[in-house]
């Protein structure tokens, strides 16, 4: 099982200075929206997905904020959430057209379709792959990092990127290819 | 190495174009609801959670008997019971004393309700569609109350506290993976000295990948990529998620891995 979780002892939590959560909010507000776009099609989703992540952070503040890094736990909220809201989507759309509604419209402004096609490619790599890429190239997190996001071994953090990038760039090649 | 920078470039320019598009986001006031705080319990299990143990013929979840014959679809026989030999005590956890949550967003809020099946006994009938109610209203105290004191979630450890945990970390989205489940077809398995289960999905019961008929092959589609049914055929059989009723309607698993 790939998903491992951080201990967390009660002698670790509130010994360090807590940051009050709003100011943790409003800091890290647009970096986890980044993370969330790049994972997720739409940008209204994307806002969604992070506020639910900062909204999870604050139910559970009292732990959460005495973690070395509570941005950390929040990531692997967001990322988890992102798999699963991804799976729902089509469920979702099934639904909203039964009921006559549509989507919510877009927050944020659109991609260029050269980005846009980037990070569609990435959405069909393999879960992991995928939280790696985005966590690398948009959070711009070292692999110590990444792998303390995702709850894996920096070797498997490096493996999930040299696949991924392995995949893309044949992608790439291959839409250098399709333009000319 | 032209051809990496390139790629290289082309991931740097998208990622840069991401990241400006996200600081036009502006932090809501963010609609938190009550605080409240986890049980204990759950983050003794956070700790647990990586630990896989592999318990083969422990119990009926982890190990399918050898020579029980599966029997999947609306249509189930009275094949004989024939059982596998050696049964432990399931894991057991302590109780929960702090009352779960009554949440009203889920990552089952809203999905229909799973259709009837035929050829079910009652109880467990009664049992998929009052757990496919408590997850679709997102409610942990009727899905707990339904569930197994000794209900088995994780091989690392942990009962029915795992359920809202994964939901709340966004681990899995549990209570919409019991609902999707309890839409494929089903099987059930006699044992020697347990009450004949009844699991969702049927391609659990089967010893190997190929074993699994196309029809239920293609009911996991509903549930899963077919990515990870690619990765799941490697392993050689079903190992992902499964939910077990007993002929008396007690839920007793609702676990994965191998």
């Amino acid at each position: 099982m790939q998903e491992s979780r951080r201990h967390v002892s009660s002698t670790d939590i509130g010994a360090l200075d807590v940051e009050p959560f709003e100011s943790f909010y409003r800091r890290e507000y647009a970096r986890m929206v980044a993370i969330a776009r790049a994972l997720l099609q739409s940008g209204s989703s994307a806002e969604d997905l992070a506020q639910e992540s900062f909204v999870a952070a604050h139910r559970n503040w009292d732990r959460v904020s005495g973690y070395d890094d509570p941005g950390a736990w929040v990531r692997r909220v967001l990322i988890n959430r992102a798999t699963s809201i991804h799976r729902r989507a089509g469920a979702e759309l099934r639904a909203l057209t039964r009921l006559g509604g549509r989507a919510g419209e877009d927050t944020l402004p659109e991609l260029n379709p050269r980005a846009t096609e980037v990070w569609e490619e990435v959405r069909k790599l393999p879960r992991r792959q995928a939280q790696a890429t985005v966590l690398h190239y948009v959070d711009q997190l070292s692999i110590e990092e990444i792998g303390e996001v995702m709850g894996v071994s920096t070797g498997a953090v490096k493996a999930h990127l040299h696949k991924a990038r392995a995949h893309l760039s044949r992608r790439l090649e291959a839409w250098g290819e399709e333009t000319i | 190495m032209k051809h990496l920078d390139e790629f290289e470039q082309r991931m740097e320019q998208a990622a840069q174009e991401v990241r400006q598009s996200a600081k036009q986001a502006v932090p809501p006031p963010l609609e938190t609801g009550a605080r409240r705080t986890l049980p204990r319990g759950w983050l003794i299990f956070a700790a647990a959670f990586g630990v896989v143990i592999v318990t083969l013929g422990v119990l009926p979840m982890i190990s399918s008997p050898e020579d029980s014959g599966p029997v999947s679809g609306s249509t189930p026989t009275t094949t004989p019971a024939v059982a596998s030999t050696t049964v432990a005590e399931p894991v057991t956890t302590a109780p929960v004393t702090t009352a779960p949550p009554v949440v009203t967003n889920c990552s089952a809020a809203g999905m229909p309700m799973p259709a009837e099946q035929e050829g079910l006994p009652a109880p467990v009938a009664d049992a998929r569609r009052a757990i496919a109610a408590a997850a679709i209203a997102c409610d942990y105290g009727a899905l707990e109350a339904l569930a197994s004191p000794d209900i088995v979630t994780s091989f690392g450890g942990g009962g029915f506290e795992n359920i809202p945990m994964w939901e709340e970390e966004g681990t899995y989205p549990a209570l919409a993976l019991l609902v999707e489940l309890f839409d494929t077809p089903y099987a059930f398995e006699d044992y020697e000295d347990l009450p004949r289960h009844y699991y969702w999905p049927s391609a659990f019961v089967y010893d190997s990948w190929e074993e699994i008929p196309p029809a239920d092959m293609d009911a996991l589609l509903t549930v899963y990529t077919q990515e990870e049914l690619d990765q799941t055929a490697e392993f050689g059989a079903y190992a992902l998620w499964r939910i077990g009723i007993t002929e008396t309607g007690e839920w007793r698993f609702f676990v994965a891995g191998d």
